[in-house]
């Protein structure tokens, strides 16, 4: 027998992105005993929708770095699709990336030509699916690096380095 | 067999001079409290230039060298300003060494990275008693990204750097970097972009009303160099592809927060590496020996405190 209910929607769970994610930072200060918090700055989009910048922030040295922001129509909390960082790291350090075959390298005169379809993996409709994609963001090599980052105290000096030429003299080359 | 002078307390010193370059004068060592802060930043482009980054970092009595785009690791670098510059160089503490690597002289700038953002990086630097936000920014790249992906990431970066101003308690800040914009282009003088002016008399109201909010003024002086009518070149990168129709663009760039503008001294653009040219015959970047962009020399009074 047909199911006419949308799949996936709980009239008893209507909370907003930022409600969800204040309920992230009261997670994060529990189990990081109260040394890592997130910081939800609120703005506006270039296109005028409402956008949460989730900022980590590392308590102790109040050094904070930037993790996603998550955007939504100005009086409407859904859709609201989270935009991760930019993964800028070199292939060899990525844990997955994708490489295009030869027959897919298109020549840059002909694109466009034909329509397609783009799927934004980011974009969710309900609170449920928000706090699915919310803790994959989390959980991108992006997000970890950076949390971890903030976390580790670095001194990446060379000054007890012994010196191998003493001041004056020139590198080799 | 390359070799730079190690000598720090040399009170004057002149970069060598060709028709297109401008003289470079340095007062006093960087170890003088009373000496301008001198901030250097150059993109690299992926190549190895320690030797001419050396030289630059000798010739200009740096205080804080910035390499945007460096290929090798920084503790190489490192070793080379200590070796043949001054032992005094460290790297400051940072989150990730991804996009910029900072070199500084004197710890009591600090240099500390507080913020890793979207391709920007947010020190902390002491201009004399100032607290200031140095905020490094590498712009999305003009090949790959039009105008509006590029006015809406200074938006974003816009934002970002009301976040920190508010997080770290200080409205003081610089923004240094290679914009991939030019000081014209939208991102750079829109309100909820950077915001930028052209002179220091625009920033002296200190901010911009616009519907409702207030944005704080910025100065950009790179506005003075361009064209032919100033010393030296006219941009920092030379491009005629549909990515730069005018010939010239100034994309490293540095922009003052107007509570700083008093204590701002110049800007320049390096042509001349010690005794490396770092241009072509024709005044143009030399992209094939050295790096398609030349590097600039910021300069504040206010000292070290």
């Amino acid at each position: 027998m047909s199911s006419f209910w949308p799949s996936g929607l709980e009239i008893s769970d209507t909370q907003s992105p930022i409600t969800i994610l204040e309920t992230a930072r009261e997670e994060w200060e529990t189990k990081s005993d109260g040394v890592l918090t997130l910081v939800l700055q609120q703005a506006t989009s270039q296109e005028h929708n409402a956008m949460i910048v989730v900022h980590a922030k590392h308590i102790p040295s109040n050094r904070t770095a930037t993790l996603f922001s998550v955007i939504h129509r100005l009086k409407a909390p859904y859709p609201a699709t989270i935009q991760p960082m930019n993964e800028d790291l070199p292939n060899s350090l990525k844990r997955e990336y994708y490489k295009p075959g030869i027959g897919e390298i298109g020549i840059p005169s002909l694109q466009g030509l034909q329509g397609r379809t783009i799927t934004n993996a980011w974009v969710s409709d309900t609170p449920t699916e928000f706090r699915d994609k919310l803790a994959k963001a989390f959980n991108l090599s992006v997000t970890k690096t950076a949390i971890l980052s903030l976390a580790a105290t670095d001194s990446s000096n060379i000054a007890d380095e012994p010196e191998q030429q003493t001041e004056g003299q020139a590198p080799e080359e | 067999m390359f070799s730079v002078k190690t000598d720090n307390n040399l009170l004057s010193r002149e970069m060598k001079q060709t028709p297109e370059t401008r003289k470079i004068s340095v007062e006093a060592s960087s170890n003088d409290s009373s000496a301008p802060v001198r901030i250097l930043f150059w993109n690299v482009n992926n190549k190895d230039l320690t030797r001419e980054v050396c030289a630059l970092a000798d010739a200009t009595v740096a205080d804080i060298v910035i390499l945007n785009e460096n290929a090798i690791p920084s503790t190489s670098t490192l070793r080379a300003l200590r070796t043949s510059v001054s032992a005094d160089f460290h790297l400051p503490n940072s989150l990730s060494e991804k996009r910029f690597h900072c070199f500084c002289r004197n710890p009591k700038l600090d240099m500390e990275e507080i913020h890793l953002g979207n391709r920007i990086s947010v020190r902390n630097l002491w201009l004399g008693k100032n607290k200031t936000l140095l905020v490094l920014l590498h712009g999305l790249d003009m090949r790959n990204h039009d105008d509006a992906a590029r006015q809406s990431f200074a938006q974003s970066v816009a934002t970002e750097i009301g976040f920190v101003k508010g997080d770290k308690g200080t409205g003081k800040v610089l923004v240094l970097g290679d914009f991939n914009m030019n000081p014209y282009d939208r991102g750079m003088n829109i309100p909820a972009g950077l915001n930028a002016m052209m002179t220091r008399a625009c920033t002296v109201r200190g901010c911009r009303h616009y519907t409702g909010e207030d944005y704080d003024f910025y100065y950009n002086p790179m506005w003075g160099l361009f064209g032919d009518n100033t010393q030296g070149p006219a941009g920092t990168v030379y491009d005629t592809s549909d990515q730069g129709p005018y010939g010239w663009n100034m994309v490293d760039q540095i922009v003052v927060h107007h509570s700083l503008v008093p204590l701002f001294k110049d800007v320049k653009i390096l042509t001349q590496a010690g005794e490396t040219s770092l241009m072509t015959k024709s005044g143009r970047p030399d992209t094939n020996s050295v790096s398609d962009h030349f590097p600039i020399l910021a300069s504040f009074n206010g000292g070290v405190s």
